[in-house]
This record gives structure tokens, C-alpha cells and sequence, in this order.
């Protein structure tokens, strides 16, 4: 057991009552075999997750996993095995039907709703999204009603990155949390690759709007706390999550609609494994395949990602590295930090061991995050 | 403090000063500004610019040099832009709000919801006037999205400007 492994993305299908430009998971040749039956996407994959850590969650994602006919059955099974499930959602069923209910009754409470929204102005948002960002706001308000936790996700690239500091300063001012992800060019987001933000956007836009915003999930890469801070950090608090930085492969996961297993949500369909949980053991492949003990261990990391004081506590975007070069556990390109060698310190890193105390702080004052983390 | 704990305790509990060990007065009152954002976010931002009011406190003027007129119960500005007050109501009034006031005083309040027609408010204010304010707006049934001072006090108060310009341009349809 790796109770450090903390959150595994499950596409439970690529069905979806929306046609966003740049889906990640729409594609026009899904992988062969179909999508994993009720079954298995219990005995494989949350059985298995099981299996690798005690305190593991199940981000339910999609496509729109709420369009499963047992997407409450799935989320039950999960809450019966102790996991706390995040329910990625368009948000259109959270306000369209009694789903918050239902997800909330069928995982006894144990669950965060996660809203996508890019940007708070309609013309930008609907730019990357095929919905204006009222729905998401409007779900969010049932949420809050409800008593379900929820976050935003926002979703970076270079379409939003104008007013990218204003949305993330919005959402600080109503407290609450948020998560980024990166554009990468999975999916429909093939034919957007010119979207992809590179390392000048990253230092002169990306990070300065992270790093101001005490309640994102900072695990966004670069990032530049000490790692002696950092481990003092975690015995302090006790956190049950690997770390910060990159977490493809050490506290993440992600399994695909047709079972696939990637070590992040971002690389599904990339085709840098084919690991598929229709043929070996979930857990397995977590804890005992060379690709996922490689970005656990970092030790192979390549170019400066290689070679710098960060290796462990940030380790550089891998879908990033790998949309770029091929190479999963080459360099991250959108890292402006240019290194000597691992003695080289970032000018950064005193704000951002602070920011994580800071953020620690905040995960541990109250729920859920206290009982999810 | 309990998600169940009502706004009134909560509010209750800041002019008390109680939980001092969590900060007091102030951090009891911005957690009550997060969560009342957090409550009227949606209702806020589906509100057409044209159809939202600005409410700005009086102590965010320069005691020095403002030339604002005194008139029942509001400063009128005169944009002489010794304050931030002028570049707030540039922008609403580019994005066409409703207006701009500046109150002398809460009471105000419901006075200007019902002469303006205002179906949301942009507040800006200090913890203890914004959180006063929330509940003045919510009596008269409309939301309100309330900026915090950066420094309060009761003369030259300052605020964000880059945090007021968030509330003020965000829109959800």
C-alpha cells in the first residue's frame, strides 16, 4: 500500500451533452473494445485502486460521467469503499435535474463537485467551452444550497490567458478554491495545438496569477519551494499527498473509457503506454510498472528537469515534456527557470515555500479538504 | 465556525471580537463577505451591467485634496482624481452601470436601491460597513458582491483597483 497515492481520474465515458472546441476526450476514432461495462469499471479499476492506497479519491470525469446509466451506482461503490469521488462535470445536470441530490445521497457526502470555467466573460469562455459560464455559476449556486463541496477548474491556454488574472482573482474573492490545468493537445485539441502556452506566458502571466491566489491547488509546475521546507512541511502537517509539483505517476493516475491506464488525466489517448486495465492490474501498473516507479523515483528526468534543486518538489509538467518532445520524462518547455545545476535556487523559492504553507494551512483548517487530503 | 453558524452569528461574532485566536473581528467579518460573494456570485453576475449600481464608502476619498459636493447623505465626485474613486466610476460608466455613489453612510442604502432600480450592487467597503451593507442589500432583495478595503479606518481608505475591476467586468451571460 502507497497511502501517498492520493487521486485517480476515471473517464468513465466519452459521451457528452456538449460539443466543446477543444474536448480533450472527443475523438474521432475511440480506441477499440468499448467502453468499460459497470463491472468492470468496478472489479478493474476502483477494486484495484483499492488495492494501492487507503486514502486514494476517484475524480469521475467524462466526457460527462453523469450520462452513465450507473454513474450513481459507480459513485456509491466508490463511497462503500471508503474513496472520496470529485465529479468533473459540464455542470448542465447539476442544473437541468436533481443530480446534486443524488450524488450527494449516493456518496453519503463523501464527494466535490468540479466546475469547469475559463474565463468570466461570456465571448472567451464560450470560445473554449460550448456553454457560457451562467451554467457553471448557476451549478455552483446549487451546490452551495446543497451543502456540496465544489472547486472551478480552469483550464489555461492561450485563448484565455488576457484575462486569465482577473478570472482567478474573481473567484479569490469569493473563497473558493481553484484548480488549473493545462491545454494539451489531446483529442479535438489536436487541431489547437498553436493554443499551447510556452514558457514566456508561464513566467510573465500563468505564474504570477497562481502564485497570488492562496486558494488554488498549487500543484501547477514550475514550482520552487525548498525541498528541505517541503519535507519539514509534511511531517508538520501530515499530509497524505506525495507532494506538489508534477504528480503524474506518484499521487496521480488516470484510466480511460476503454480502460487505458496513463500516469495523468492530460496523457489518456497519447499513446505513451499501453497499459490497459482490460489486461493487467490497475494496481500493479501503479506500483510496479517502469514507467510509473520511473516518475515516482525522478531519477531519470532529463534536461534541466534533470538537473535542477526542484527535481522532487516540482519535476516539470510530464504531459507537458511529452506533447513536446515525445519524451515523457524530458523537459518541461514551458519552465522559464534556466538553471545551472541543482545548486541553482529560484528567486521564487521563498514565496512559493511560503505559499505552500499557506495552502497546507488551508487544507487542513476545514471540510472536506481536511478529510480528503 | 461551523458551515451551519448563521450570517447574524457570524456577524455577531465579529463585532463581539470572539475567536480571537483565528484573527477576530476582521477575519470573522471576511469570512462573512467570502461567504455572502460565495452565496449572491451567480445572481450577481447574470445582472446586466446596465442593471448594477456601484456603492463606494466615503472614507476612500483623499482628505486633503477632494472636491466631491455633499448632498443628502452622498459625495458627489467631481473626478478631480486625488483618489481611486474617479478611475472606478471611468470604468462602470464605460461598462455602463447604472451609476456610481459615494455614501456617507449605510443608511443610505435602501434609499438608492429604490432610486436607482439597481437589480444587483458592487460594494466596496471595510469589513464591519461591508458586511452591514450585505445585509441592508439582501433586506431589499437584491445581491450584492462586496469588494474589501485593503485598508480600513475611517479617511483615506484604499482598495485594489485591479480587484475592483474584476467584480466590476465579470459577467456570466
Amino acid at each position: 500500500m502507497n497511502d501517498r497515492f492520493f487521486l485517480c481520474y476515471f473517464e468513465t465515458t466519452r459521451r457528452c451533452n456538449l460539443q466543446c472546441p477543444y474536448c480533450m476526450t472527443r475523438t474521432d476514432h475511440p480506441s477499440p473494445g468499448g467502453e468499460l461495462s459497470t463491472d468492470e469499471a468496478k472489479t478493474l479499476v476502483l477494486d484495484e485502486l483499492a488495492k494501492v492506497s487507503s486514502n486514494v479519491a476517484v475524480a469521475f470525469s467524462g466526457g460527462e460521467h453523469l450520462l452513465r446509466a450507473d454513474a450513481y451506482e459507480l459513485l456509491a461503490y466508490a463511497a462503500r469503499l471508503g474513496m472520496w469521488s470529485f465529479i468533473n462535470t459540464n455542470g448542465k445536470l447539476l442544473v437541468e435535474t436533481d443530480a446534486v441530490r443524488k450524488a450527494v445521497q449516493a456518496t453519503d457526502g463523501r464527494l466535490v463537485f468540479v466546475l469547469p470555467i475559463n474565463a468570466l466573460d461570456p465571448q472567451t469562455n464560450q470560445a473554449s467551452r460550448d456553454d457560457g459560464p451562467a451554467t457553471v455559476l448557476e451549478a455552483a449556486d446549487i451546490c452551495l444550497k446543497q451543502g456540496a463541496p465544489y472547486f472551478f477548474l480552469v483550464t489555461i491556454s492561450k485563448q484565455n490567458l488576457a484575462g486569465l488574472e482577473q478570472t482567478i482573482r474573481f473567484l479569490r474573492l469569493t473563497g473558493v478554491p481553484m484548480l488549473r490545468a493545462p491545454f494539451v493537445p489531446r483529442g479535438a485539441g489536436q487541431k489547437f495545438r498553436h493554443l499551447s502556452f510556452d514558457a514566456t506566458d508561464m513566467r510573465d502571466i500563468i505564474h504570477p496569477a497562481l502564485t497570488a491566489n492562496p486558494l488554488a491547488y498549487i500543484s501547477f509546475t514550475p514550482f520552487f519551494a525548498s525541498p528541505q521546507a517541503m519535507e519539514e512541511q509534511w511531517r508538520r502537517y501530515d499530509v497524505q499527498i506525495e507532494g506538489l509539483g508534477c504528480q503524474a505517476g506518484r499521487s496521480f493516475a488516470a484510466v480511460g473509457a476503454e480502460g487505458h491506464i496513463v500516469p495523468c488525466v492530460q496523457l489518456l489517448d497519447s499513446g505513451c503506454t499501453n497499459a490497459n486495465v482490460r489486461h493487467q492490474p490497475l494496481s500493479e501498473v501503479i506500483t510496479a510498472s517502469p514507467l510509473f516507479t520511473a516518475l515516482r523515483e525522478r531519477t531519470q528526468l532529463k534536461g534541466k528537469c534533470g538537473n535542477c534543486r526542484y527535481t522532487q518538489t516540482c519535476g516539470g509538467c510530464r504531459a507537458l515534456a511529452y506533447y513536446h518532445s515525445g519524451d515523457i520524462l524530458g523537459e518541461d518547455p514551458t519552465c522559464f527557470f534556466q538553471p545551472d545545476g541543482p545548486g541553482t535556487r529560484s528567486d521564487l523559492e521563498q514565496e512559493q515555500t511560503e505559499q505552500t504553507d499557506r495552502f497546507l494551512r488551508f487544507l487542513k483548517c476545514g471540510e472536506p479538504w481536511k478529510s480528503v487530503f | 465556525m461551523s458551515q451551519s453558524t448563521s450570517d447574524l452569528e457570524l456577524l455577531l461574532a465579529g463585532l463581539r471580537g470572539d475567536d480571537k485566536e483565528e484573527g477576530g473581528l476582521s477575519e470573522i467579518l471576511a469570512a462573512l463577505i467570502l461567504k455572502k460573494n460565495r452565496e449572491n456570485t451567480f445572481r450577481f453576475l447574470i445582472t446586466p451591467y446596465a442593471e448594477r449600481v456601484v456603492l463606494l464608502p466615503q472614507c476612500l476619498r483623499s482628505t486633503t485634496a477632494c472636491q466631491a459636493e455633499e448632498r443628502d447623505g452622498e459625495y458627489i465626485c467631481k473626478g478631480c482624481g486625488a483618489c481611486k474613486i474617479a478611475e472606478i466610476t471611468r470604468r462602470a460608466n464605460e461598462l455602463g452601470y447604472l451609476g456610481t455613489r459615494v455614501l456617507k453612510g449605510g443608511s443610505a442604502i435602501p434609499r438608492l436601491i429604490k432610486e436607482t432600480q439597481a437589480k444587483a450592487v458592487l460594494g466596496i467597503a471595510c469589513p464591519i460597513e461591508g458586511a452591514l451593507g450585505i445585509m441592508v442589500c439582501e433586506h431589499a432583495g437584491v445581491p450584492v458582491f462586496c469588494v474589501p478595503l485593503l485598508r480600513a479606518g475611517c479617511a483615506d481608505t484604499d482598495v485594489d483597483l485591479d480587484d475592483v475591476r474584476s467584480a466590476l467586468e465579470a459577467m456570466a451571460s
